[in-house]
């Protein structure tokens, strides 16, 4: 259906959101920092990136930015360890499409998936 | 030792000579002889001799009687009176001029001899006496503390220079004036006197006196009995020393040291303070942390958890021990959630409020739990609005947990006494409960999170407002007695009112 990059520093968040997107018929993608995650967008323009924010070296925030200077049209949907209003409205100020706080209910992610491929395909 | 000088005065040569001769036999000097009463005066004063050996009858119209009186008197030398014939009268005469030694003649050289030793002796422990008198009537006199003798009756009947100064009183006036005058209390004297007819005296009696014009002192007696030589007491002597001075630059380094060891108690008291807000600081600090590093493994196991719960089909028990599951992951990060409050990463959302308009909002809230729990609330608010900049939803949820705190304390209900008042620049809002109270070990470690004493609740409620009330810029405080209550107080700093 969609391909969908997930970049976490974590394996295990990784693993699961590949599982639970795969399982919806998506094409997934893991990047375990940014800058793998920066030359998966190059390469394999995926219409969704799923982005943790807190991750070492490269911050999800940062990533961000790099991923919208590459390709203007994909939707970041940040991920947040913690509530962080602030953080979040940045996010969004940024470019981002949505942005969920861990853990998160996958049902939620699943809609705002929807909402963007339905945006992007009209 | 040097040879003892006499003068011999009498009017007939011969006796002169022969006693002048036995004079000198015994090693004495005789430095001259007289035969008039005018002319021992005379010699007298020129020679100043050690004794004068004086023949009464003389042939001038001077006798020796009135010689000797004027020598003793005016040059302080021993007379020896010489004499044949004594009659009543003459001996009566002569015994008040008080002389050191009668000789009658017909004398031999060993009177002579023994009666000159004898006034010799006599005279020179007169003047030691005198001299030692003198001394210690100059110390006596010249003594910084005030010294009296008095009667046993309590008259005074001696008393220095420092006596008059101390109490003001003249020389005629003192002389036979009743010592509890001086007494500001009269069971002092009372009291130390028993003591020292006890033990004989008292020794740095530390009491009142007062000087004429009434004009308190604080002083030292030390005092003793004297004695007759029957033994029995004739009356008391004492010495006064002024200690006023002393006493008020002794209460001034007092008072100082008060204040500095205040001082030193409050410094201890703030170190405390810093010391545990910087531990909570840092406890705030560590529960981010760790709220960061749960949350992620929370999140993996409700990924999985939704994902079989999504996919359906699962056998029944499966099924729901996966949303129990999802429900203890929920409440987990419910925890997580506080922690994060605590840690103050939730900056507030500041608004200009009222608050004792906020205070008020929140009992509308509580309203009918408060009455099922019995509660009461007593408000004394303070007369007009308080206006702070504060987030309003925090201060409700710290107003929320402090009413819900104190009613819990208080399980068959009571009062709640919530009071505001402005002192300087801040509000405080005290929070009264007549609860259970929390023990000592207990206050110190209130705020911090995960501390509880309840069976139920995780402990983070008091580190929440803690955390809400430092990132309002303000503080809390709290006061305890186990088995009477507890009092919260929160100072926030009052704003002036922004003009609209």
């Amino acid at each position: 259906m969609a391909r969908i990059l997930v970049v976490d520093d974590e394996q295990e968040v990784c693993d699961m959101l590949k599982k639970f997107l795969t399982k919806r018929g998506h094409g997934v993608y893991t990047a375990l920092n940014g800058e793998e995650a920066l030359s998966i967008v190059k390469e394999e323009r995926p219409h969704i990136v799923l982005l943790d924010i807190r991750m070492p070296i490269m911050s999800g925030m940062e990533c961000l930015k790099l991923i919208r200077e590459i390709d203007k049209e994909v939707g970041v949907i940040m991920i947040t360890a913690v509530k962080e209003e602030e953080i979040g409205k940045q996010a969004l100020e940024l470019g981002a499409f949505d942005y969920i706080t861990k853990p998160l209910s996958l049902k939620y992610l699943e809609d705002c998936l929807m909402v963007k491929l339905l945006q992007m395909t009209a | 030792m040097k040879k003892k000088h006499i003068l011999i005065v009498e009017d007939e040569r011969i006796v002169s000579a022969d006693i002048k001769m036995s004079l000198q036999r015994f090693g004495y000097a005789v430095s001259g002889t007289a035969v008039s009463g005018e002319e021992a005066i005379k010699k007298a004063e020129k020679l100043r001799p050690d004794l004068v050996l004086m023949d009464i009858v003389l042939k001038d119209k001077m006798d020796g009687i009135e010689a000797a009186t004027l020598i003793s008197s005016r040059f302080d030398i021993p007379v020896v009176y010489l004499t044949a014939h004594a009659d009543d009268k003459t001996l009566e005469r002569a015994k008040i001029t008080d002389p050191f030694g009668y000789l009658l003649k017909p004398f031999d050289d060993k009177d002579l001899h023994t009666t000159v030793e004898m006034a010799l002796y006599k005279h020179k422990m007169g003047k030691n006496l005198k001299e030692s008198e003198e001394r210690y009537r100059t110390l006596f006199e010249e003594s910084r503390d005030a010294i009296y003798i008095v009667s046993q009756e309590g008259k005074i009947v001696d008393f220095n220079q420092s006596m008059l100064d101390l109490f003001g009183y003249t020389r005629e006036e003192m002389q036979g004036m009743d010592l509890s005058k001086i007494y500001v209390n009269t069971d002092d004297r009372k009291k130390h006197k028993e003591k020292m007819e006890k033990r004989g005296f008292v020794k740095d009696y530390e009491l009142k006196l007062h000087n004429k014009n009434g004009k308190e002192m604080n002083c030292l007696l030390t005092c003793a009995v004297r004695r007759a030589s029957d033994g029995n007491i004739s009356g008391y002597q004492g010495s006064i020393h002024d200690i006023t001075a002393r006493k008020r630059a002794e209460q001034v380094s007092i008072k100082a040291k008060n204040r500095a060891e205040k001082a030193l108690r409050q410094l201890r008291k703030v170190q405390t303070r810093l010391i545990q807000s910087e531990r909570l600081a840092a406890l705030g600090e560590l529960s981010a942390g760790v709220a960061h590093e749960i949350n992620n493994p929370l999140h993996i196991i409700s990924g999985h958890a939704q994902i079989l719960l999504m996919d359906g089909g699962l056998d029944s028990e499966i099924e729901e021990t996966l949303k129990i599951v999802e429900k203890q992951v929920e409440r987990a990060s419910r925890i997580t959630d506080q922690l994060i409050n605590f840690s103050k990463r939730t900056e507030p959302e500041i608004k200009e409020l009222d608050i004792n308009e906020a205070l008020n909002n929140t009992f509308v809230l509580l309203k009918h739990q408060l009455a099922q729990d019995n509660i009461k609330i007593v408000k004394q608010l303070y007369s007009e609005p308080v206006y702070l900049h504060a987030d309003p939803a925090q201060l409700q949820q710290v107003f929320l947990n402090l009413i819900t705190n104190a009613s819990q304390s208080m399980p068959e209900g009571g009062t709640l006494t919530i009071s505001t008042c402005v002192r300087d620049s801040d509000v405080e809002i005290n929070f009264t409960d007549k609860g259970c109270g929390i023990p000592r070990k207990n206050l110190n470690r209130l705020f911090e999170p995960f501390f509880s004493t309840k069976e139920k609740g995780a402990g983070l409620g008091l580190s929440i407002i803690y955390g809400i009330i430092q990132a309002h810029e303000g503080s809390i405080k709290v006061k305890s007695k186990v088995g009477e209550g507890t009092t919260f107080t929160i100072k926030l700093p009052v704003r002036k009112r922004a003009i609209k």
